[in-house]
């Protein structure tokens, strides 16, 4: 599974290091520099929570057949109910 | 209306009667905005020259991160952050506001001299500042047992924080910070505006005689750093600075001191959550953005279409204002599960209070440490703060910034701790 982040749509706002500090990191500028980051199975659920809560929708996880992740499958990662 | 300035055969709609400087709504901004969000969240209003108002989730998104088609640039001279309101248009520097009124390319290295200096990094090394101002400005009222927690602590902390990092003289920084207040809260044509309309030229001079002594003497502030900078491979203006100085100004005093405000507000009414925040002072992280979905300080921002364009059944088209609704948003169902309800650990919460895309707040990292900070130390050392209903006030202009005027409020003494 890696961290895909749409560098176009991510303003800095910083909500998925805010979330997740130990998966994502931001440059200098403070936006997200984790694309194509490849998350641990024991990292997964901070990745999910990480992408979820970014208000700019600039982050999915992609899976090793180059899939997109669902948002539905990001809440049950993250371990939240599924809506 | 002259006929020069009435609108082309009309096929804008549907057409609501909205007015977000109108009577009505200063009333109830709440129920207006959410009337809007219920009926039309795409919608055309006839005030001011005609405007469109878009007021769910989405439309934040597909309005605010296109700027291809809606753009931040100033149109005339009304300030790209609002619908052209009368009053406006003649007020303040005649070059665009920078970085707020550029659109990509051009705004990414001009809002690079921003993000380097209030990334989140950036911000947590001003924490010690922000628990100075805290601690002196509750110091200065604690053995009282009485103050205004707006006049006294949630004014001047952003205010002392923010200014003394821009590097504004100390002994101007309240009537500036009370400048912007009156500026942003009171309708235009009041005296308290007119008078802040006058002394917004003080604000603008200070900054260039700021700028001038900092080129001969520099210091440790924001405004020498920005001398030493270069923007497209030339030293940065004196103009550049004082404008990128304007908007710390701006974005920097008013709008922190109104979300910390609405947040003591509520706690005055929800003792049950005050008394959990008390208890948990974990909590105060995901209640942090939980205020802010509910009280965000800037309620709406505008874009103007640079083409005609097509937006979900309804025709945009070149030219035309567009008002975006942040307050709105923040209430869609759509996006936020049972939005009337206050939920300090609601997640996810993708609020839109600092805005969406290349224009989100650039202080918004430090107006959140800034927040939890006053919070953390009012609910320690003046944990039994009862407002007094009858002398509290909201702004009376709420179309723009939401905010408060007053909060008169009684406390047990406690003791100083510096």
């Amino acid at each position: 599974m890696k961290i895909h982040v749409d560098t176009r749509a991510c303003s800095g706002q910083a909500r998925c290091w805010a979330t997740a500090a130990d998966v994502y990191r931001l440059n200098d500028d403070g936006y997200n520099d984790s694309d194509d980051y490849e998350v641990g199975p024991d990292e997964l659920a901070d990745a999910s929570r990480g992408a979820l809560a970014c208000p700019e929708h600039a982050i999915t996880l992609v899976d090793s057949a180059g899939n997109e992740v669902t948002e539905a499958d990001l809440r049950t990662y993250a371990g939240l109910p599924v809506s | 209306m002259e006929a020069s300035n009435a609108l082309p055969e009309n096929d804008r709609g549907p057409v609501v009667h909205f007015d977000h400087h109108s009577a009505e709504f200063n009333a109830d901004p709440h129920a207006a905005w959410l009337s809007l969000l219920d009926s039309n969240p795409v919608a055309w209003s006839e005030q001011y020259g005609g405007f469109w108002i878009i007021s769910d989730h989405k439309g934040n998104h597909d309005i605010l991160q296109n700027h291809e088609v809606f753009t931040a640039e100033r149109v005339g001279r009304s300030s790209s952050l609002t619908v052209p309101v009368p009053g406006y248009e003649e007020m303040g520097n005649p070059e665009p506001s920078l970085p707020e009124e550029l659109d990509p390319p051009q705004h990414g290295p001009v809002r690079k001299l921003m993000n380097v200096q209030l990334s989140p990094g950036a911000s947590r090394k001003m924490q010690p500042m922000i628990e100075h101002w805290t601690t002196t400005c509750i110091d200065a009222v604690i053995e009282a047992g009485q103050c205004d927690l707006l006049y006294d602590i949630t004014g001047p902390v952003p205010a002392y924080t923010t200014l003394d990092w821009l590097g504004f003289p100390h002994d101007r920084i309240i009537e500036a910070a009370e400048t912007i207040h009156h500026l942003v809260g009171y309708p235009p044509g009041s005296a308290e505006w007119n008078k802040a309309r006058e002394d917004n030229s003080m604000i603008e001079q200070t900054l260039w005689d700021t700028c001038a002594a900092r080129r001969k003497d520099p210091r440790d502030d924001y405004i020498s750093w920005l001398i030493t900078q270069k923007l497209d491979g030339e030293p940065v203006t004196d103009s550049a600075i004082v404008r990128l100085g304007y908007i710390t100004v701006v974005g920097g005093v008013d709008t922190t001191t109104s979300l910390t405000s609405s947040a003591l507000v509520h706690l005055n009414e929800d003792r049950a959550l005050r008394q959990r925040l008390i208890d948990d002072p974990a909590l105060l992280e995901s209640a942090t953005e939980e205020f802010l979905r509910v009280y965000p300080p800037l309620s709406s921002i505008a874009r103007t279409a640079r083409q005609d364009f097509e937006y979900r059944g309804c025709q945009i088209h070149s030219g035309d204002r567009v008002l975006v609704s942040r307050y709105a948003g923040n209430f869609d169902e759509q996006v936020f599960e049972c939005p009337a309800e206050f939920r300090a650990d609601r997640f996810p919460n993708r609020h839109v209070s600092f805005g969406l895309g290349p224009h989100r707040c650039a202080g918004s990292h430090l107006a959140r440490l800034m927040f939890q900070e006053m919070m953390r130390q009012v609910l320690r050392r003046m944990p039994d703060y009862e407002l007094d209903e009858a002398g509290i006030a909201p702004y009376p202009d709420r179309g723009i910034f939401d905010g408060w005027s007053a909060l008169p409020a009684r406390f047990s003494p406690g003791i100083r701790s510096q």
